[in-house]
């Protein structure tokens, strides 16, 4: 083995054996111990570890990969593992930022994509999908049908319906549509123990806590999702493009702020700080030194309407800037080159998200900001808004660097994010909004969380995985 | 870079900034296009027919760069097993629609390919595919020469592809006979040898250039009027990747729909009462930039009624059998034309095509599917 491993804590096994045991429960088609595959499972999309993987190092490596294709190819994996203590790495798409997804201790990876069956039920307004699906393939399959998910993370083409539920993920059209919490109706999962929990897709159900929400951020703690059900809506009748220029960050979210209070929901709001302005406006001179927003409304074409009459007044001491720079915003949202451009260069590049009542935002913002520019070796922060909600919002900052003379990448990294985090801390912000835990900020959650919640976490894992079976050693239970 | 950035990083120290800038304008242009696939987080990934149905990280399009980066800085070792999925390719380019760089995976991993090739270090599946190839001069095993009942003499060079001539023989005849209707004076010619397209896929360039410099050879020995062939991967190898060796064929091949197009309005049509789906090949619509012809074509059909399946046009699917997967992993590849299969399918129950591969890729899981050739042969006055 030329490559090396970063972290791995593996435990020894007889791999062989596994590997034929699998194979005779599952089918050779489904189980692999290629070390191409190995190599390719031992990462996710966690920036510094495609650093590593630049010099010829990964995170860590596992045992076996397999490739499920029923609920009940995975029950018997499951079932395999928990009877001989085998650690589990579920994988979706492979496009989390936090290392969620690395098999820190060896064992097993099983891959959800081949669980990708779609199933509409056009009366009741949902559909039941396989937890693998590819995100584009089920948003192209509804809009044919006539609907949409109204869920467009920036992982769209790459990322799968399981790891939205994993990761608690937000899509850039979440004013309207909310994040993967509120699309979720049901879900189907095996439990480490390998037994199958199925929650029903009613429209409301007051029948004890709602354990739907164990499976959403878990990353793979408490079960492996392989199947949701999602709501879904009709496909938007009318689109209407908006954009300003605001004198300030705090007009620009004030606007917002009372647009939500009135009871609009734009689909799409984005506020960009005065550096990202320069980016997306960059076709409109006026918009210099100014907080550039794009709006977009969608839907029922008289709601639409009053929604836009709405937007214009709390937007009325800002500058309108038409449909450009939405247009263009919708041209480039999923372009995301400046990673696998300047990361070869030996720059650091990294996003981190967070969320903030109202009251704090424009404080937490400066602050951030600042602790990010305040790391020697930082060349550019930025940030904008683009998740609102009546009491508070999600910034979403972008930093980039090279590490000072004497100091590694990781270590630039790694003072980056704990400014970043204790910034957070300090103002009360949730340390993620959408991006979720994984190994990469594990070590604030218990500070976020405090003792009595962590302890409750942790039991609840113990409970329902006492052998640590699912994703061990992921976000410090 | 965008202007954006310069003010982005006004705030930066003195330090930092030169040491960005420096790296920026002097490296940036060298980084290898394999190392940035390898970075991007697979954007491409629904467009891959392979990705979606194997549902493999490995042989996902950016997966594939990334062996192929460790590969190429020796963190991997250039063996059979490590190379292996390079070869999960179809080529069929759907990786290009959705790159912001506009790269064809395909392309990024051949130099490997061709250096594994060259130092014996490839799948023995690879190995027979090249074999047969060089031996019988068709990827499909030898076949008994026909052309001595199609026409030899004229303006027109029909090509008989190794897929019509291996199994729909009888496509070469309709063809001729549509050619004729259209007002050609088609001919075939018996040297015809393949194109090639496999052996550059599997990364020989060494007999691809052989093969490619006989083949223009003996073409153009012919001074055709104009040449066509019902195969788009063929139009795509003589038009496309023959001049990339600097070898030209003359005048350039088109494809029969290419053909049709030009006398569209020319053609009577009889009436159809049928619905139809149709399959848009990969090649003809991404590769040759064709991804509306099918539809512009059948539209013409008074009371044929077109269904479009739910990837159509540059987001159209593959269905196939001419590429290393037949070869290396004929399982996954039933599986992908199962899937199309099934989606086109849902549309209607008769599939039109133009793509003799695409046919027998169909047909191979069951399904029936048209050459555009044989589906208009009845029907054009």
């Amino acid at each position: 083995m030329l490559v090396k491993e970063v972290f791995s804590q593996k435990e020894t096994r007889n791999i062989d054996k596994i590997y034929k045991d699998l194979v005779t429960i599952l089918s050779p088609r489904k189980v692999s111990k290629k070390f191409v595959d190995l190599v390719s499972y031992s990462h996710d999309y966690w920036p510094i570890s495609l650093l590593w993987f630049l010099e010829g190092r990964l995170p860590a490596l596992p045992d076996i990969v397999v490739f499920p294709e029923s609920t009940e190819d995975v029950v018997k994996v499951v079932k395999y593992a928990y009877e001989n203590n085998i650690p589990i790495y579920p994988y979706g798409g492979g496009t989390g930022v936090l290392g969620g997804a690395v098999p820190e201790y060896g064992g097993i990876v099983i891959d959800t994509k081949r669980l990708r069956h779609i199933k509409i039920f056009k009366e009741d307004l949902y559909v039941e999908v396989g937890a693998g699906i590819n995100g584009m393939i089920l948003e192209t399959y509804l809009n044919k049908e006539g609907y949409t998910l109204g869920h467009f993370p920036q992982s769209l083409y790459a990322s799968t319906v399981g790891g939205w539920i994993s990761t608690k993920a937000i899509g850039q059209f979440s004013t309207k549509y909310g994040g993967i919490e509120d699309m979720l109706l049901g879900l189907e999962a095996v439990l480490p123990t390998g037994e199958v929990l199925l929650l029903r897709p009613d429209p409301r159900a007051a029948i004890g806590p709602d354990l739907k929400k164990l499976f959403i951020e878990a990353e793979g703690l408490f079960g492996i999702v392989t199947k949701a059900y999602l709501k879904i809506h009709p496909y938007p009748r009318k689109r209407i493009f908006i954009s300003f220029a605001s004198e300030t960050l705090e007009d620009a979210l004030n606007s917002v702020r009372n647009i939500l209070w009135r009871g609009a929901r734009p689909a799409v709001i984005r506020i960009y700080d005065k550096v990202e302005t320069l980016k997306w406006f960059h076709m409109k001179k006026k918009a210099k030194g100014k907080i550039g927003t794009i709006i977009i409304l969608e839907g029922d074409e008289k709601l639409v309407e009053a929604e836009k009459q709405i937007v214009e007044e709390e937007f009325s001491n800002a500058e309108p800037m038409g449909e450009e720079p939405v247009k263009y915003w919708l041209d480039k949202r999923f372009d995301v080159r400046e990673l696998p451009e300047y990361a070869p260069l030996g720059i650091v590049i990294d996003t981190i998200e967070v969320a903030i009542p109202w009251s704090k935002a424009v404080a937490l913002y400066n602050d951030v900001i600042n602790a990010i520019r305040g790391v020697e070796g930082t060349l550019i922060a930025y940030a904008h808004a683009s998740h609102f909600y009546s009491q508070g919002v999600c910034f979403y900052f972008i930093f980039g660097g090279l590490p000072p003379k004497g100091s590694s990448p990781t270590e630039y990294y790694e003072k980056v994010w704990k400014a970043a985090m204790e910034a957070t801390l300090k103002h009360g912000g949730a340390i993620s909004h959408h991006h979720g835990i994984g190994r990469m900020r594990a070590k604030w959650i218990k500070e976020y969380l405090g003792d009595t919640a962590m302890n409750i976490l942790k039991k609840i894992k113990r409970a329902i995985d006492n052998k640590a079976i699912l994703n061990r050693g992921n976000m410090g239970v | 870079m965008g202007s954006w950035i310069l003010e982005a990083i006004k705030g930066s120290s003195f330090r930092t900034k030169l040491s960005a800038l420096r790296k920026i304008l002097f490296e940036k242009s060298k980084v290898p296009d394999i190392v940035k696939c390898a970075l991007c987080p697979n954007m491409c990934r629904y467009a891959c027919p392979v990705a979606i149905v194997d549902g493999r990280e490995t042989t996902s399009p950016s997966g594939k760069s990334r062996i192929g980066y460790l590969l190429s800085r020796n963190h991997l070792d250039l063996l059979p097993e490590n190379i292996e999925p390079l070869y999960y390719c179809l080529s069929c380019d759907g990786c290009y629609v959705h790159c912001f760089f506009n790269f064809r995976v395909s392309e990024l991993t051949r130099g490997l390919r061709n250096r594994a090739l060259e130092s014996g270090n490839v799948p023995e599946q690879i190995k027979t595919l090249y074999n047969k190839i060089v031996d019988n001069r068709n990827p499909f095993g030898k076949i008994e020469k026909k052309f001595n009942q199609y026409p030899q003499g004229g303006e027109v060079l029909l090509l008989q592809d190794c897929i019509t001539r291996s199994f729909y023989p009888e496509l070469i005849n309709k063809a001729v006979n549509l050619l004729e209707r259209l007002g050609f004076k088609p001919f075939v010619i018996p040297e015809e040898m393949c194109c090639g397209y496999l052996l550059y896929e599997i990364g020989d360039d060494k007999t691809f250039t052989k093969i490619a410099i006989e083949n223009s050879q003996i073409i153009n020995s012919y001074k055709p009027k104009a040449i066509v062939s019902l195969c788009p991967e063929c139009v795509y190898t003589y038009r496309v990747i023959y001049p990339r060796f600097k070898v030209n064929v003359k005048p350039p091949v088109k494809h029969i729909t290419e053909i049709l197009e030009e006398r569209l309005n020319v053609v009577n049509f009889s009436e159809k009462h049928e619905t139809v789906t149709i399959h848009e090949p990969p090649k003809l619509a991404i590769g040759l930039k064709k991804e509306d012809i099918l539809v512009k074509i059948l539209s013409k059909i008074p009371g044929l009624e077109l269904k479009l399946p739910m990837r159509h046009g540059e987001n159209t699917f593959y269905a196939g059998i001419l590429n290393p997967l037949y070869w290396i992993d004929p399982a996954l590849l039933e599986n992908i034309n199962r899937e199309r299969l099934t989606e086109l399918l849902e549309e209607s129950d008769i599939i039109v095509t133009a793509s003799p591969s695409a046919k027998k890729g169909l047909e191979l899981v069951g399904g029936k599917a048209y050459d555009i050739v044989e589906f208009l042969t009845e029907i054009i006055k």
